[in-house]
């Protein structure tokens, strides 16, 4: 008995060793650099910063060796990309960056770590028996999850929030030319639109077009794209995808499904659906400022909103709360008409929302962060970052996108929106994240030429054509996919 | 011979090859100390200079993804940008605007400050001078963004103008037309009225020996004609270099392509600064972005070679 009772007792001391071991090997140390990008801009945003630094501080203080070093929030775009860029390569990037996913979705491997298994493991700082806290993947929607995985397979960012996109209209000028802002089909939208034009003299539609990188006509370029091909989404959708989203039968394509249907002569260029497609474009581009190509920034547009210089602009869930403050009349939010059969043939009667995570919450970890051993580090913060009680009061005070982890609240900010996520998805994504950056600036170019009657339908066709067949190449020769040959 | 150290003459020259001693220059300092106090210029000059040069001709023979390193591919980059029709629209349009730039500059500042040289007031010289000056100390990058609302659609000030007076009936898009976008952003800051060509030309003459005017004046020289035969021959010098700068400049712009049109439309202002910048930093193309680095270097390098032998050509200096 003695014997036993010694023999428990050394497993005992031995267990409690080995735990101590573990738990001294795992005591979180160093100091990392996160960027939560317009979840810390302390000038403009104070009241978000604040929340910010007091998830930092916190975890700082749960973990005393441990530095966290908030950078505030940097201009968008191509500025960002060049700042990221320039840091990646002198492997001084942020330890926690935000970057557009079809940007990190494009670097891969060779900038930024693979976080699938991290997913697949327990968040400690999520409370027990609520979803995330035995696999952290849990607490974000699938299709969150989905829409952000690589051409690779693997999920480079873990996204938190999420945004839709709508028409933003000033009611005032709508009740003056006689317009109710829900409208049975994509002609009666065009009609009231050309009416606004006629009766007050303001430009219908705030939406700009610009040369290269991003610009919010890519929306109606998806938009339009996925009304005319939705028939072949079924042919599109790829099994291996099908089955990570069951019961998704509609949902935005994947670099690979685009490649793979280019590749496959399902998606054509040449088709006669895009002769409705260009049409489309065209009868919207109409509706915009004189200068829509020429504006190159939706803080632009939304100037000339706020300004009455045009009736309704494009804008996101980001949009809300300057709109909120800034405007002087009353103003709502509204979205594009269903395409029904009287717009054209086959048309299916809905139209499609422009939602996705492409907000603030989009956070991956670059690889050199895993060379310099911060790799747990940058782990565990973003674990802390991603839980409801932390996640869901930053997102409520900034007010500017729909938090996706569960637990957390919409609040404001999805109330003026509800309606346009009940939505179908948009099966095409922007320009520059269906094949390539580059293919999304040459599409973008190509149809600038159309727009400007540079180019007839035909040519551009051809030119559209020449876009999605090269882009596919370079998705091939980066991927090699096993239907690549 | 310690005390011909210093002198002038062949004694001076004799004095530098004392055994033992340090060659010396005429203000009894060591040869060598003026080369350390280069030093510091020259290490900066070849880190931040040299050095990024010759890392991108290398690059621009490799595909280089970075944080990797280059693979190397040979002429690969160099055929695909000859056959590239952005790139060669990018060439054609930069050559256009760094032509029409360089005249309007060069033309307006000769003028300007010859106008300037003869007034006859000092305090007047002075006071255009400074009105030339002022719109020098205004951040380039503030300029884009003024001359970007100056050319804007609604509420853009130049169709504000032409609307009020009448010369259109409603906006016209200047920077979102193709035929119009390029030469918008030509006139971008009035380069008619460039000060810093100006205020060259303008110390050029003031430095021109006074006595060759008056000799012209008495031999019955019209002032036109001393612009033609002695102002501007004296100063081919300063010509040259406001040429080289103008035209290394014009060849290289990027940023009112990135401020003002992001290089559209259509393609229409892109230029192949900034067509280098998308290619490295939104398409990740950084070996390719290098080859265009490399063909813009070649490009000034040629002409800005081929501009001071011309100035040399036939030339007596008498300014600068």
């Amino acid at each position: 008995m003695l014997k036993k009772l010694t023999l428990v007792l050394l497993l005992c001391l031995l267990v409690t060793a080995l735990g101590t071991a573990v738990a001294q090997d795992s005591e979180l140390s160093g100091e990392i650099n996160v960027y939560p990008q317009n979840y810390y801009n302390p000038e403009a945003d104070p009241d978000t910063a604040a929340v910010m630094e007091s998830i930092a501080q916190a975890y700082m203080e749960m973990h005393p060796g441990v530095t966290i070093n908030l950078i505030a929030n940097l201009p968008a775009g191509t500025d960002y990309n060049t700042w990221l860029a320039s840091r990646i390569a002198a492997s001084e990037a942020p330890d926690i960056a935000w970057d557009q996913y079809a940007f990190r979705n494009q670097q891969m491997d060779n900038w930024w770590v693979a976080l699938d298994d991290y997913l697949n493991m327990p968040n400690p700082y999520i409370e027990a028996g609520t979803p995330g806290s035995e696999r952290w993947m849990d607490s974000l929607p699938d299709y969150v999850i989905n829409q952000t995985r690589a051409p690779d397979g693997h999920l480079y960012q873990v996204s938190l929030d999420w945004v839709e996109t709508a028409l933003y209209y000033n009611v005032d000028m709508f009740k003056e030319a006689g317009v109710e802002p829900n409208w049975a089909n994509w002609g009666a939208f065009v009609a009231d639109m050309n009416k606004l034009r006629d009766t007050l003299g303001v430009d219908p539609v705030g939406l700009y077009q610009a040369g290269t990188g991003w610009s919010s006509w890519y929306w109606a370029d998806d938009v339009f794209l996925s009304a005319v091909w939705h028939d072949k989404a079924p042919e599109i959708l790829m099994q291996k995808y099908i089955d990570l989203q069951p019961g998704r039968d509609f949902r935005r394509l994947n670099t690979e499904e685009v490649a793979k249907a280019v590749h496959d002569g399902v998606l054509t260029a040449t088709d006669p659906r895009m002769d409705t497609y260009l049409a489309l474009s065209k009868q919207f581009t109409e509706l915009l400022p004189v200068d829509y190509i020429g504006i190159t920034s939706l803080d632009d547009i939304q100037r000339l909103f706020l300004s009455h210089e045009v009736a309704s602009f494009w804008g996101g869930t980001w949009n809300n709360k300057q709109v909120d403050e800034s405007a002087d009349f009353e103003w709502g939010v509204t979205y594009l008409p269903p395409f029904t059969a009287e717009d054209f043939a086959g048309a299916a009667g809905v139209s499609y929302r422009v939602g996705g995570p492409s907000s603030a919450g989009q956070y991956g970890i670059p690889a050199a962060t895993a060379d310099e051993g911060n790799l747990e580090l940058a782990v565990d913060f973003l674990r802390w970052m991603s839980a409801p009680q932390n996640f869901g009061p930053l997102a409520a005070t900034y007010r500017g996108f729909i938090p996706m982890v569960a637990g957390t609240e919409g609040g404001a900010v999805v109330q003026n929106f509800s309606a346009v996520a009940a939505l179908p998805e948009r099966l095409f994504g922007d320009p520059n994240g269906r094949l390539t950056n580059e293919a999304g600036d040459q599409w973008s170019a190509a149809m600038q030429a159309f727009f400007l009657d540079q180019t007839d339908l035909e040519t551009t066709k051809a030119a559209l054509q020449e876009v999605w067949w090269n882009g596919m190449l370079a998705v091939c020769e980066q991927q090699s996919y096993d239907w690549c040959s | 011979m310690a005390n011909e150290i210093g002198q002038t003459g062949p004694t001076r020259s004799l004095a530098r090859f004392i055994p033992g001693r340090p060659r010396m220059r005429s203000g009894l300092v060591p040869i060598y100390v003026p080369f350390l106090f280069l030093i510091p210029a020259l290490i900066l000059l070849v880190v931040f200079r040299y050095y990024p040069t010759i890392s991108a001709i290398y690059h621009s023979f490799t595909i280089w993804d970075i944080p990797k390193p280059g693979e190397f591919v040979g002429l690969k980059n160099y055929q695909a940008l000859f056959s590239d029709p952005i790139f060669l629209q990018s060439i054609s349009n930069i050559l256009k605007y760094t032509v029409v730039r360089t005249l309007l500059t060069m033309t307006m500042a000769i003028i300007g400050a010859e106008l300037v040289y003869n007034l006859a007031s000092s305090s007047w010289r002075n006071i255009w001078r400074l009105v030339f000056t002022v719109p020098m100390v205004i951040p380039s990058t503030v300029d884009l963004l003024i001359w970007k609302q100056i050319y804007a659609g609604r509420q853009g000030l130049l169709n504000e103008i032409l609307v009020g007076i009448g010369a259109l009936n409603r906006p016209y898009p200047w920077i979102g037309r193709p035929d119009t976008a390029l030469w918008a952003l030509v006139f971008i800051g009035f380069p008619a009225v460039a000060g810093f060509g100006f205020l060259i030309i303008l110390a050029a003459l003031q430095n021109l020996p006074a006595e060759v005017n008056d000799a012209a004046l008495i031999d019955g020289c019209s002032r036109l004609r001393r612009v033609f035969s002695i102002d501007l021959p004296a100063i081919r010098g300063p010509l040259a270099l406001i040429l080289i700068l103008s035209l290394n400049g014009g060849l290289q712009q990027f940023a009112p392509m990135l401020v003002v049109t992001q290089g559209g439309p259509v393609n229409s202002t892109m230029s192949p600064g900034y067509y280098l910048y998308t290619q490295g930093f939104t398409y990740g193309a950084h070996g390719y972005a290098s080859a265009i680095g490399t063909i813009l270097m070649l490009m000034t390098l040629t002409l800005s070679i081929f501009i001071m032998r011309a100035r040399y050509r036939r030339a007596y200096d008498v300014a600068i």
